[in-house]
């Protein structure tokens, strides 16, 4: 083991030489471990936008593939298929829903004051629910369960439904009560029972988005009591959408492919959405940040590389006598590239250890100021978003409607830079690799030679 | 010209010839050379410059190899035996140039050769037998803590001179060993190695212009236009 020995010897002895080599390393260790640090942050904060926004996935009617002609129906998929979707492993709670024109029979009246007729006299939407916890509304709080309970799997098959507030009021309804529905056809009717009563906070008259009807008329039911009331039904229970939540916002991309398997072509004129949107917007500064610091990081790397390389060679150049005494002595060529190995081994070591001591710091200041500065940008440009005028697609005024911002999805402008043996370990393999190919390559060059030439060359 | 023993001389040369191939031309500095060394004996190689002696220690100590002919070691070719182990376990050499390890101090260069050929002294540590051999060449001991390139010239020839003495080989090689010491150095250095070869039955080879250093040796070889010759001495 004397090559150890000697190489604590030469690095002792040649200070100057042995800084000038730590400094260029610590440079390279700084900025390959910021970006490192930089890339890890930002894709723990991507993680944490995913989960904010919810590991959900919609399975929803493509426009887009409903294509022209005069028949333009919204497509539908077979419950099975979806209860199929619902049960891989991704998948934490699913629900599914179709619609269709219900109206109230027996004396019941709708709500007043809203949109007139849009579903005809005496029609509404009786919208089937697999979950009614699950519905988005609920989930974000802007519905409020007053009595009662949800509907959920088990009532499948029964004859339930969700009632509103103000529709409950009117008709005089509890939790308990019945209330006779008719399909949109008028040839099947049947009693339901008022399983819940909630409450929309959106005004009578501010009519539903999708259906154009008064929100307070409104009707949630189990999608097996509902389907009983359509006479052309005459299949499987079939759905227009369905929403899933799974266990990790993670699994979304393995989930979508898993879906994509089991349902085969019973999901044509359908697409599976994953708030991509929300995400994008969320993360979008993030991602602008990580590319940079990737490209400085490796930038600076390479230019290290290339001045800690110019280094070494001229140190293992300037060596060479010394190597051809080694060699004159019978030391194995082995042995004396251990020992050049071991300097830099040593001298990397010593730089990665510096850097891991203040680079965390330095990274979080350099990170948040640029993180600080793309998100003020993006959050700038949200603001300051205009929808078209009304009764406009805005593509007149030059307003692309699929840019509009999407609400609750800030661009994030906090990263926590935390070191870890991972990151360490990334730096060693960089530093370590680009050290040794650095001694290997002029090294192994002057070894070739016999210590006669090598020791006489020049002279 | 082989002395006739029953045992292999320690180092033979069997044909050997040994050409510098430069840009233009070839230029062979040994010619067929055929000799053979023995234990207990202290060898002079005279000659003008540029006639060999160098590239003749060269391969003698296996630092390079003859363009043709055979080095062999008691009876075994050095390729066979392998040059690196050669020159670890069986020959040391002295340079004009020293050659010391320059980031060491005197002591660490004798100690640091000792640990590569694995010499450990039968009484005593490496340090204790190093900084005998030192303070013998007459460096003194305050000398020897120092980082060679303090040291004169005078002084990093006798810690190159105590580097090989040091390694307990077969064979010592010296390139110009007295050429930058004093007439006193220089006899303590010459006594050494007649003791080296006489009590100690080494083969000590020296490349030397000096006279006071060849009328000491037991046989002086001259080397002139690549031939290698005894000299019959008075």
């Amino acid at each position: 083991m004397n090559f150890v020995k000697r190489a604590g010897f030469s690095l002792w002895s040649r200070k100057g030489r042995t800084l000038i080599t730590l400094a260029t390393f610590l440079v390279i260790s700084v900025m390959v471990l910021a970006g490192v640090l930089i890339n890890d942050a930002t894709a723990q904060a991507e993680q944490d936008a995913k989960r904010s926004v919810g590991a959900e996935v919609n399975l929803e009617a493509d426009l887009s593939q409903l294509g022209g002609g005069s028949e333009l129906r919204a497509p539908r998929i077979d419950t099975a298929t979806v209860d199929k979707a619902g049960a891989l492993p991704q998948v934490r709670k699913y629900t599914y829903s179709m619609w269709d024109r219900v109206l109230l029979k027996g004396g019941a009246e709708l709500v007043d004051g809203g949109p007139k007729d849009p579903m005809g006299p005496g029609g509404t939407v009786g919208m089937g629910v697999l979950d009614t916890s699950l519905l988005p509304d609920f989930r974000s709080g802007k519905f409020t369960l007053l009595s009662g309970e949800h509907l959920t799997a088990a009532d499948k098959d029964k004859k339930r439904v969700l009632i509103e507030e103000r529709l409950a009021k009117k008709n005089k309804l509890n939790v308990g009560d019945t209330i006779t529905l008719t399909g949109n056809d008028e040839k099947a009717t049947a009693d339901f029972t008022v399983a819940a009563v909630y409450r929309d906070p959106s005004p009578v008259t501010e009519p539903d988005g999708e259906y154009g009807i008064s929100p307070a008329n409104m009707l949630y039911g189990t999608v097996g009591g509902l389907s009983a009331l359509s006479s052309e039904r005459n299949g499987p229970l079939e759905a227009g959408r369905a929403t899933f939540l799974l266990q990790d916002a993670d699994m979304q991309g393995a989930f979508k492919d898993e879906v994509k398997k089991v349902a085969g072509s019973a999901l044509d004129g359908f697409k599976l959405d994953a708030n991509d949107k929300a995400i994008r917007q969320m993360t979008g500064p993030l991602k602008s940040i990580s590319t940079t610091a990737t490209l400085a990081m490796w930038l600076m790397a390479l230019a290290g590389a290339a001045v800690l390389t110019l280094l070494v060679n001229l140190a293992v150049k300037q060596r060479r006598k010394e190597y051809g005494v080694l060699l004159a002595m019978g030391e194995k060529k082995s042995k004396l590239i251990a020992q050049q190995a071991l300097e830099i081994v040593v001298v990397a070591a010593l730089a990665i250890g510096l850097s891991s001591l203040f680079a965390p710091q330095l990274t979080q200041s350099a990170g948040q100021a640029l993180l600080g500065k793309e998100a003020t940008s993006a959050q700038h440009k949200i603001d300051s978003w205009q929808d078209p005028p009304s009764g406009s697609t805005g593509l007149g005024e030059g307003i692309d409607p699929n840019d509009k911002p999407v609400e609750d999805a800030d661009p994030i402008d906090k990263i926590t830079v935390r070191l870890d043996p991972a990151d360490l370990a990334t730096l060693g393999a960089i530093g370590l690799g680009i050290g040794l190919l650095a001694t290997a390559i002029p090294a192994g060059a002057v070894l070739r030679l016999n210590p006669r030439t090598i020791l006489t060359k020049g002279k | 010209m082989t002395s006739a023993t029953a045992a292999p001389p320690v180092l033979r040369l069997a044909g050997v010839s040994h050409t510098y191939s430069g840009q233009r031309r070839r230029t062979t500095v040994l010619k067929d050379i055929d000799y053979a060394f023995e234990r207990g004996t202290l060898y002079t190689i005279l000659g003008p410059s540029g006639s060999g002696k160098t590239t003749l220690l060269s391969l003698a100590s296996g630092l390079d190899t003859p363009t043709s002919g055979t080095v062999s070691f008691e009876g075994q070719d050095l390729a066979e035996l392998g040059l690196g182990r050669y020159r670890n376990q069986h020959a040391a050499t002295i340079f004009q140039q020293y050659n010391l390890l320059t980031y060491m101090t005197a002591l660490q260069n004798v100690t640091c050769a000792m640990e590569i050929t694995g010499t450990k002294p039968t009484t005593g540590s490496r340090k204790a037998r190093a900084l005998h051999l030192l303070e013998k060449i007459g460096l003194d001991r305050a000398m020897t803590t120092r980082n060679v390139l303090q040291l004169s010239g005078g002084q990093q020839q006798r810690v190159a001179i105590a580097r090989a003495l040091a390694c307990d080989v077969d064979i010592l090689f010296a390139d110009e060993p007295t050429g930058n010491l004093d007439e006193d150095t220089a006899q303590g250095i010459i006594d050494t190695f007649r003791e080296l070869a006489h009590e100690q039955d080494k083969c000590v080879v020296v490349v030397t212009h000096s006279q006071q250093l060849a009328a000491q040796s037991d046989r002086i070889l001259t080397l002139r236009k690549g031939k290698l010759t005894e000299q019959v001495k008075a």
